[in-house]
């Protein structure tokens, strides 16, 4: 069985199917605004005419490309191509500012292949003993993930934890406008058709990050040309020593065990797993105050973890049957069309389905190395582009991404709306990361809430007496009360910095 | 602006959006039983939005005045930036994705440029090549919709 599902895989079709997918995905990936879930959406009927393991391996490549593919903007741009990518804006940015892009990208592309080569050896070794743990987290656990996982808010506040808190909530106000979750009630949509699906995750980044970014550069333009004669890129290898990696290892490892945790639980997410690891790494370091600055841990925890949620969110999805992810979701369907029904007894029924897909997550993880790593002089080259230039084009481009999202020009309008948000935020000099991981999490944390307290009869003390739940609210509260130290501290130091300004 | 101002207009400003909320969740009934409904959120949310601007309103007031320094800026071409973008969007869905997108590369490429790097003519080669690759990849490659307005009568 393990030789005829890794044979099945080993052809010239298959895996021409699977660096295709990967070749795709990288594109929409790296396309601020389309994203792996497009790929493997727009991509899902030419599958269905195919041998199921070569329809199924087209789509892994498309996943697992578009997942990786999202680094690329994210350094080079400073847009994250995929939600995914957050996280690598924050450091990825600042290092290709500094002439070091080819050492982030080389860097982000060796850790996406680490992350994502873990988590497929979480799916095919632990995978059933795994799903089993998840299986007991109910809303009560879910609400208490995303109240901890809110408190990364903190960590990215900058030097404001007020006025990070303030983005924050603003973020979670925005993530209500819409129907309801449960009763589908219509809140903040002044009877207006369009608001009733609320805003979409990706109409919020282009605009705050890409639309914001025209519009600042539109304010500096008479600095534009000098800045782009300042930028430049070293390219050496993947941009890791071996001293380096071996300084880096821990931080590997915790980063792609979040993100196979996060890939597991559905419904969170691989931009949530990103922001968890860099804001992990970024407390644990001997030098918190670099990060943000342009170091290459934070690249390397972000890409570790969206590439590690790949094959955790695959662990539910194939012995249980339950999606975690829109993508997932879609892979489900693909699955299902072939006759192949996912759950406990996957490994007796289709097993070399089974193997093969391992095998072909492990290639499309290879493809996505060599391709990316080969790409990454071409990449580069888009710092070569004049910004007066490139800029009105990637605008062209998030303008094509809010457009397809739904198919509607109100989506079109929203990324002008929040670019300007997202202008007000700078002049004010409120942090606008936590914006957007208040409207990632806001709608979690409500629905969650929601079907704990009805599930429990209006009783809010299971928050409390189950025990998972128990543990992740009182780590939200340790990080909270860090974080408020922290600020105090930090107010301390400037007040006394201020003084001995006035006196002098 | 100085610090204390931003401070303060940043308070304000989540203050008064804070209070919108709040009123904005009157008319929202309870549905389900055994629930706290679809009020209660957004209401803890407006709540905390007010505690937290109001805590900045008053920490400000309490603040010394002291003055950044200043980063030059060229308002002149923020706002035109902006006013080529909403333009864009307005013409998208009238003239179409190609022509729109073709105004709008030329205007905004002209509005980063300085006299240093202002070549219209490359500008508009530009523009040209990339509206229509960009839609030919999209709409025929990848089956994308895109507008295409009075463009729509031009088969490709």
């Amino acid at each position: 069985m393990y030789l005829e599902g890794i044979i099945s895989v080993l052809n010239p079709t298959c895996l021409g199917l699977i660096l295709g997918g990967v070749v795709l995905g990288i594109i929409f990936g790296a396309i601020p605004g389309l994203s792996a879930t497009m790929a493997v959406v727009l991509f899902l009927p030419m599958s269905f005419g195919m041998e199921p393991i070569n329809g199924i391996s087209l789509l892994i490549g498309l996943y697992l490309g578009g997942i990786s593919g999202g680094l690329i903007s994210a350094i080079l741009l400073k847009i994250p191509g995929t939600p995914s990518s957050i996280a690598t804006v924050f450091d990825g940015g600042p290092m290709a500012d500094k002439g070091e892009a080819g050492k982030a990208l080389g860097a982000g592309i060796l850790y996406s292949f680490i992350g994502g080569l873990l988590s497929i050896f979480a799916l095919m070794f632990i995978s059933p003993y795994l799903a089993k743990v998840t299986l007991k987290f109910t809303p009560v656990e879910y609400f208490s993930i995303a109240v901890f996982s809110l408190t990364i808010i903190a960590s990215l506040s900058g030097k404001s934890l007020l006025k990070g808190a303030l983005g924050g909530i603003f973020g979670i106000a925005l993530s209500m406008i819409g129907m309801a979750p449960l009763d589908s009630f219509p809140r903040f949509t002044f009877d207006s058709v369009q608001l009733l699906s609320g805003f979409d995750i990706v109409v919020i980044l282009i605009g705050v990050f890409a639309v914001t970014d025209i519009i600042l550069s539109g304010f500096g333009r008479k600095t534009l040309a000098d800045k782009m004669a300042k930028r430049g890129y070293s390219l050496k290898g993947f941009g890791v020593s071996w001293l380096e990696f071996k300084a880096q290892f821990m931080n590997m490892i915790r980063s792609s065990i979040i993100g196979i945790a996060i890939g597991i639980l559905p419904g969170i997410g691989g931009s949530t797993a990103g922001l968890l690891a860099y804001t992990a790494e970024k407390n644990s370091s001997k030098y918190p105050e670099k990060f943000g600055t342009g170091i290459v841990d934070g690249v390397i925890a972000s890409e570790t973890a969206n590439n590690a949620v790949i094959g955790g969110s695959l662990i539910p999805l194939l012995t249980m049957g339950i999606p975690g992810n829109t993508v997932t979701a879609i892979f489900l369907g693909g699955l299902m069309i072939h006759g192949i029904s996912p759950g406990p007894l996957i490994f007796v029924k289709n097993g070399n389905i089974m193997y093969g897909i391992f095998t072909a997550l492990i290639i499309a993880n290879i493809f996505m190395l060599i391709f990316e790593r080969a790409g990454l002089k071409w990449f580069v080259k888009l710092l070569d582009i004049p910004k007066h230039i490139l800029l009105p084009i990637i605008m062209v481009m998030c303008v094509v991404g809010a457009f397809s999202t739904a198919n509607r020009i109100f989506d079109v309008w929203g990324v002008v709306v929040f670019g300007i948000v997202g202008l007000l935020f700078k002049v004010l000099k409120v942090p606008s990361t936590p914006l957007i991981i208040g409207f990632i999490l806001g709608p979690m944390a409500e629905e969650n809430l929601r079907r704990a307290l009805m599930a429990s009869g209006d009783n809010w003390s299971v928050f409390v007496t189950r025990p998972i739940s128990a543990a992740f609210l009182l780590c939200a509260a340790v990080s909270i009360i860090m974080s408020l130290k922290k600020e105090y501290e930090y107010s301390r130091k400037t007040a006394g910095y201020e003084d001995q300004e006035s006196d002098e | 602006m100085n610090v204390k101002t931003r401070d303060l207009a940043c308070g304000v400003l989540f203050f008064a959006v804070g209070i919108f909320m709040y009123l904005g969740l009157d008319n929202i009934p309870l549905i389900i039983e055994n629930e706290v409904g679809s009020a209660f959120v957004p209401r803890l949310t407006a709540i905390a939005l007010m505690c937290l601007a109001g805590t900045l309103i008053a920490l400000s007031l309490f603040k010394k005045a002291s003055v950044e320094t200043a980063i030059s800026t060229d308002n002149k071409g923020g706002f035109l930036t902006i006013a080529a973008l909403a333009a864009y969007v307005l013409l998208f869905d009238k003239l179409g994705f190609i022509l729109a997108t073709f105004l709008y590369l030329f205007a905004q490429m002209t509005i980063l440029s300085d006299h240093r790097n202002r070549r219209l003519k490359l500008f508009g080669v530009i523009s040209a090549t990339a509206s229509v690759t960009i839609y030919l990849l999209f709409v025929k490659a990848l089956n994308l919709i895109l507008p295409s307005g009075i463009w729509g009568r031009l088969e490709f």
